[in-house]
């Protein structure tokens, strides 16, 4: 039985803001990071497992990448502060991890697993999302799938060109990264 | 640091290490050799092999040494599998083994044969009754774990070996967390293949022994220079083989008393974890249990942040098996319980050694509820 799949927010729309304990359990709120930058959230399902090391460990090798376009990378999940602490410190994490136990977070981005026939239910998807100076949401990336990574060279290149882009919400959509899913449109 | 990890390795017992030192440098010669040095490596493996076959009533020729648990399982599955396959094609197991077996089956069903999972009862039992039920002419091989490695279970393997004898069938267990924690005779218990691993027995890791009774028909799966007797082709991991003899004997020395003790560490954290803390729930079942086995259920509580919470406090447990710890995975063992998948996520399993002692039970069991207390509040619950 499935339920009524969570649909992601779409590009274009105001990012919803959060504040929420980071892995060092200190307070993290979303409009205070954009704050002169632009914010990559890198929401996946679960701390210590080999596919989120294997992208966390991935986006931090290309964070300077990231700076130079004026990107900052906050990963989230919904671990509490223990492991989110814990797993940091194990990979030698370089930038925050948010904690987001009730997965209220990621339900206001709709890229939270819903599906009653998921492994996942109650967790994040693995998804991306770019969110402006402006709190603008300008590239949104998601999968069903927890296995699937995305591809990080396409992804780079979406960010970096959806912030090239002028800003203008009601023109901007999603931009189709080949073989990947892309946010539905609103 | 209180280690109450034993289900996912046990520490190397300092007179086993000592037994095996002089036979990485001293004796370091190839048992295949025909000088000395050859000689003598041949002798101390033969030697293990004698105290192996003696832990579990078998004869040394029975006993066959390999890399692990996970490899003896594989050979004993896919060994017996494609060497009976003019015999018949069907193969029984259950939903809660170990990945080393069921994903061996899984291969073999890619290769053309047909494997049935047994399900389990809600304490991890598969019923003697539901094994004859599934056995059909072209059964070859009935593959039920002695203990499971998550739940402590112990199956009646005395009587689904006899199911499977009766069957025409040749029966295989995996023992990997049973040995040393439960007597075992593979002539009394009706095994005609039984796998074995050192490194959960204060053995060193990289070493196993599979059980083969005489006159097995059997096919090796690693083809090369023929050591033990063809079945598993690779020079000898001789330091490895003389500290799982060492390991096994002195296990099973001790091991009437070291099941009473560890029965009696066990109980104590059951009994006073279930009348301390709210919401807890015992997995697997109270008697015919592993002597060394605790494996809990919370509601509202993050099995890696209690892990890493306990951690803190100096004491290693571990959320299922080691293999699952770093999986998104839920549990395919408590999955089979009936579980749900988000139940899975509040995991945690004690599993003790014969070192352990009641000064750690207590310790453990005055800040659990606390630690419970804290994540729960973390959570928002």
């Amino acid at each position: 039985m499935k339920s009524e799949a969570a649909i992601p927010i779409a590009v274009g729309s105001k990012a919803p803001d959060f504040t929420a304990p980071g892995d060092q359990g200190e307070l993290t709120t979303l409009s205070e990071l954009v704050n002169g930058k632009s914010v990559l959230l890198i929401f996946y399902p679960q701390d210590w497992g080999w596919v989120c090391r294997t992208e966390i460990l991935e986006f931090q090798s290309r964070q300077n990448d990231y700076e130079a376009i004026g990107v900052r990378l906050v990963g989230l999940s919904t671990n509490l502060v223990v492991s989110h602490g814990v797993w940091s410190e194990h990979l030698n994490l370089r930038f925050t991890l948010v904690s987001d136990p009730p997965g209220q977070i990621a339900e206001a981005y709709g890229v939270l697993d819903t599906d009653e026939d998921s492994f996942n239910k109650g967790r994040t998807k693995r998804a991306l999302i770019l969110v402006d100076q402006e709190m603008m949401v300008r590239f949104v990336w998601v999968t069903d799938d927890p296995w699937l990574e995305p591809d990080y060279d396409s992804i780079f290149n979406a960010c970096s060109e959806a912030l090239e882009r002028s800003v203008s919400p009601k023109a901007s959509a999603a931009r189709i990264v080949e073989g990947y899913e892309v946010a539905s449109q609103r | 640091m209180i280690y109450f990890d034993n289900g996912a390795t046990t520490p190397l017992d300092h007179r086993v290490l000592e037994e095996m030192l002089p036979y990485n440098e001293v004796h370091f010669g190839n048992p295949s050799s025909l000088h000395a040095l050859g000689r003598n490596a041949a002798n101390a493996v033969e030697t293990a092999r004698e105290k192996v076959a003696r832990s579990i009533g078998a004869r040394p020729r029975e006993v066959f040494f390999t890399s692990g648990g996970t490899e003896s399982d594989n050979i004993a599955i896919q060994g017996v599998a494609f060497a009976n396959r003019s015999k018949g094609d069907h193969i029984i197991t259950c939903a809660i083994e170990h990945h080393a077996v069921l994903n061996t089956c899984r291969f073999l069903e890619m290769a053309g044969f047909k494997v049935t999972y047994l399900p389990v009862d809600g304490e991890g039992f598969v019923s003697p009754e539901a094994v004859k039920e599934a056995m059909t002419s072209q059964t070859i091989l009935v593959s039920i774990m002695a203990a499971n490695n998550e739940i402590g279970t112990i199956q009646p393997i005395r009587e689904i070996g006899k199911v499977a004898k009766e069957g025409g069938a040749l029966f295989h267990t995996d023992a990997v967390q049973a040995m040393g924690k439960m007597p075992l005779d593979v002539d009394r218990d009706n095994i005609d293949l039984l796998a074995m691993s050192a490194h959960k027995l204060h053995g060193p890791k990289g070493v196993g022994a599979l059980f083969i009774k005489k006159n097995t028909t059997i096919r090796p799966i690693v083809f090369g220079g023929g050591q033990e007797r063809g079945l598993r082709s690779s020079t000898e991991n001789v330091a490895g083989i003389v500290g799982m003899g060492a390991a096994i004997s002195l296990v099973t020395q001790s091991m009437v008393e070291d099941i009473e003790m560890m029965s009696g560490l066990r109980d104590s954290i059951i009994e006073r974890a279930l009348a301390s803390i709210s919401g807890v729930h015992l997995n697997g079942p109270r008697s015919q249990r592993l002597c060394n086995n605790v494996h809990f259920r919370f509601d509202r509580v993050e099995g890696e942040s209690l892990v890493l919470s306990l951690d803190k406090l100096g004491i290693a447990t571990s959320t299922g098996s080691a293999c699952s710890s770093r999986s998104i995975e839920p549990s395919h063992v408590l999955r089979a319980l009936g579980a749900s998948n988000e139940q899975c996520r509040g995991s945690l399993r004690i599993s003790l050694n014969r070192m352990n002692d009641a000064d750690e039970v207590e310790y453990f069991l005055s800040v659990l509820p606390q630690v419970v207390s804290d994540l729960r509040s973390m959570a928002g619950g």
